[in-house]
């Protein structure tokens, strides 16, 4: 009795899953056949394509990923707030958010697998790749030409290298939706000013310099040190210095594409580390520090001098003025080569994610639209609307909440960072265009009368004497970087291995920095890299990005 | 059967939720396993293609798996060890402590650490263990060099083995303490008669009397003999310890989590479940011919 009972239980339950899972089978139209739908037409009496609004309303489903620093107005939310009205009012789009979550790649993939995907949704490189694969999204080279304002094609071709990552045999398939630009990507040696300063040393024109810098200072005030971290990313970034580029696929010798972290030139960096480690001008106890722990030796003044990102003034820079007062800001410098060059800076691939759309959407016009207006209000909004609209879809984060239908000007920072120097030296203020210009601005100013913390990032960034941008910029006018050529997606066969070939090396540096191994032992790493799947992965990054 | 059964009804229609838990999460899931078979496309869903043992020989072609391996089980050996006999003895020390208050401030003490989670536990120990942590102060105190608790590889399983059973051993304790209550007093009274005394009756009476539960956590706990404990090990490691320190699941986290490599993911996990069945299965038929001992 109570045996058939259980049978009839589990029957039922998997009738109501098979239910629950097999009801998506998709009724909609070939998209190919709707019409073009009625747009309103602009002052020539032409259709607007690219700013028109639908005569009929039109509904587009997306996702989006929760961005938790947002500070909503009341009842506004991730689904309904300025922007999806703005949708509605100024081009009759109704945008329905299917789900929003702070899993947004994970819970993307289920929907991806389970074949429940919105209209338009944004994915990054990899995913990209899968769903060419799987023919699940749509080709918006023609959309794109037609319906794309001039702005939005001036972006792509800003950072064309990022435009044709998004492409596949020729036909566009992701829109990026791009970064901030270069500027941000050249990195430095941060070293303390007051420190500098009271010892009477100048600024670091060779890596002995450097060196020298980092004893006088652990001579002077004790602590340990150049900070640096177990991960050995931010040491890398000196490694410049000796002409490697760890890290990053660049052309070798004869033309062909290999790792930067196994070429002869790391290992002279490798070597002089491990002498400044036994000097002890490396953190001692680095090999146990994670990210938080290098940043904690920093606030608390343990070191002063520490290769870092443009952005050391938000972190640990902030935390550091709380704590020993504004003259304990570093500067940043740029890093030199061993005779006393600027060194060659690197540039990695800058588009994290792109804009797609669903293959069975009806109109995938209609994301080119909002991605034409969230260009046009981040780039003219100061001059077209009024400062209430303008603040209200851009302040407190709510710039960031728009998913998919985001889009950055990739040279936003550089020509951000051009209008607030020029302001800071005439104190014309005219010139200013976007609320960002504003912000930089208004920060500095506030750093330098009033020393506030909080705004130690944007005045290290663009208003200090030595501004990380205006470094930045000299690096980009005078062309003195290498992008990476992996310029998208790692291949498979690369992917496949994870971090693990990387670790090889990582563990391997640690131990020759540390002197438990000889600087010899490079040559046997370089070997165990390439044996565990290095020569696989170096020949699949040749096959995908090499010169035809 | 058919009468007991019907006497039974309402225990068997309350075991049904459970039963389709099970059913729904544990056995319904077992149909993914065939992605660890597959070059897996989130697009494809099951229809990615097949690629065999290709996953399989990927992960076991890393030259560092092996270690990993060795590690995990160096790891769980004596984690489990250290997981029976410490609380064992402690349970045996804490019954011979006469105060009752006494007796279970002690027992709600070393039980408080299982309650926090490595994320949190991790950070303590750093600061604990740290060069300037007070282990180290109070040997640089005593005139001893400072030891690289976590720094150091040859340290370094050894510090995960005594703190995670350090952080564990409240939970055995309470366990084996019960057990203990529930022994017979009149069986001591009757080896007091004889002349035993306490060492003999803890030998001759304690112990034999708890060997069902010592054999029935010990069953328990050697399928997880391929966990060596991911919280713990992936909050306190770093590149300079993986020689000793890096073990399955933190090594597949970074071969095919951190990259969304489901099939080498999966791969691994089929593995790992193989495995720890076979070793389940073995302890169990062990612990009947040995200890006369079933589970059911």
């Amino acid at each position: 009795m109570s045996k058939k009972l259980l049978s009839i239980v589990m029957v039922l339950t998997l009738v109501l899953l098979a239910a629950c899972s097999g009801n998506t089978a998709n009724t909609e139209n070939d998209p190919k056949s709707a019409p073009e739908p009625e747009q309103s037409v602009n002052a020539e009496g032409e259709v607007d394509y690219a700013f028109g609004a639908y005569a009929e309303p039109v509904t587009i489903h997306t996702v989006r990923a929760e961005y938790s620093s947002a500070q909503f107005p009341e009842g506004d939310n991730m689904t309904n707030n300025v922007w999806t009205r703005a949708y509605k009012e100024r081009f009759n789009i109704d945008v329905v958010t299917d789900w929003v979550t702070d899993e947004y790649d994970t819970k993307l993939n289920l929907a991806i697998s389970s074949n429940q995907l919105p209209d338009v949704f944004h994915v990054n490189a990899t995913q990209l790749q899968q769903l060419i694969e799987a023919d699940m999204i749509m080709d918006l080279t023609e959309v794109l030409g037609t319906y794309g304002s001039d702005r939005l094609k001036g972006y792509m071709e800003a950072d064309s290298a990022s435009y044709e990552s998004g492409k596949k045999d020729g036909k566009l398939y992701g829109i990026p939706q791009m970064h901030w630009g270069f500027i941000d990507q050249p990195d430095y040696i941060w070293i303390r000013n007051d420190w500098k300063e009271e010892l009477g040393l100048s600024d670091p024109k060779t890596m002995d310099d450097i060196k020298s810098i980092a004893l006088k200072f652990k001579e002077a005030y004790g602590g340990y040190g150049i900070a640096v971290d177990q991960s050995l990313d931010y040491l890398n970034l000196l490694a410049i210095g000796w002409g490697a580029h760890p890290d990053m696929w660049i052309p070798g010798n004869d033309g062909k594409l290999v790792y930067g972290s196994v070429q002869p030139e790391m290992k002279d960096a490798l070597a002089a580390w491990a002498e400044w480690f036994k000097l002890g001008i490396i953190d001692p106890e680095f090999p146990i520090k994670d990210f938080s722990a290098m940043n904690s030796g920093i606030v608390s003044g343990k070191s002063g001098v520490q290769p870092y990102y443009q952005w050391w003034g938000y972190n640990p820079g902030v935390d550091t003025v709380t704590n020993q007062g504004k003259d304990a800001v570093f500067y940043p410098y740029l890093i030199p080569t061993v005779d006393g060059q600027v060194a060659t800076q690197s540039v990695f691939f800058a588009n994290g994610s792109y804009t797609v759309v669903n293959k069975k959407s009806k109109h995938p016009e209609a994301a080119i639209k909002l991605l034409n207006f969230y260009a046009y209000i981040l780039d003219e909004g100061t001059e077209k609307e009024t400062p209430e609209t303008l603040s209200a879809m851009l302040d407190k984060d709510i710039a960031h909440v728009t998913g998919a239908f985001k889009i950055i000007n990739p040279m936003t920072d550089y020509e951000q960072y051009e209008r607030v120097s020029e302001a800071l030296k005439s104190k014309d203020t005219s010139q200013f265009t976007t609320s960002g210009m504003w912000q930089k601005y208004n920060n500095s100013v506030e750093f330098m009368t009033n020393a506030t913390p909080a705004a130690t990032g944007d005045y290290l960034q663009q208003g200090s004497p030595k501004p990380a941008y205006g470094l930045a910029k000299s690096i980009l006018d005078n062309n003195q970087y290498i992008k990476t050529a992996m310029w998208g997606a790692p291949p498979k066969e690369l992917a496949k291995y994870g971090s693990t070939l990387d670790d090889i090396l990582t563990e391997g540096f640690t131990k020759i920095i540390m002197g438990s191994e000889s600087i010899d032992y490079f040559d046997t790493l370089v070997k165990n890299w390439h044996a565990a799947g290095g020569e696989e992965a170096t020949a699949a990054v040749n096959a995908m990005y090499g010169q035809q | 059967m058919l009468t007991k059964l019907k006497q039974q009804r309402a225990f068997h229609l309350m075991l049904i939720p459970s039963v389709i838990l099970v059913f729904i999460y544990s056995y319904l899931p077992l149909y993914g396993m065939i992605i660890a078979f597959q070059d897996y496309n989130p697009g494809l869903g099951f229809k990615s293609h097949w690629v065999g043992m290709d996953n399989f020989e990927h992960v076991f072609r890393q030259p560092n798996f092996v270690r990993t391996i060795w590690n995990t089980l160096y790891m769980s050996f004596f984690k489990l060890i250290g997981g029976i006999v410490v609380p064992v003895i402690f349970a045996l020390l804490l019954n011979e402590v006469a105060r009752a208050a006494l007796k279970r401030s002690f027992q709600t003490l070393v039980y408080v650490p299982n309650f926090l989670s490595w994320v949190i536990m991790a950070g303590i120990m750093i600061d604990i263990l740290g060069s300037d942590g007070i282990v180290n102060s109070l040997f640089v105190f005593l005139g001893a060099e400072p030891i690289s608790f976590l720094g150091s590889p040859s340290m370094f399983p050894w510090t995960m083995i005594v703190t995670d059973i350090w952080k564990g051993f409240g939970f055995g304790t309470v366990v084996y303490l019960a057990a203990l209550t529930s022994i017979d007093p009149g069986l001591y009274e009757a080896a007091l008669i004889d002349g035993a005394k306490r060492w003999k009756q803890t030998i001759y009476i304690t112990l034999p009397l708890l060997m069902p539960t010592i054999i029935l956590m010990t069953v328990l706990s050697l399928g997880n003999i391929l966990n060596a404990g991911f919280d713990q090990i992936f909050n306190l490691y770093s590149p300079v310890v993986y020689e000793t320190g890096d073990i399955i699941d933190t090594y597949v986290y970074r071969l095919g989590i951190q990259q969304a490599q489901y099939s080498v993911g999966a791969a691994v996990g089929f593995f790992k479940s193989i495995v720890s069945c076979i070793l389940l299965v073995l302890s169990y038929i062990l612990a009947y011919r040995v200890a006369g001992y079933r589970i059911f």
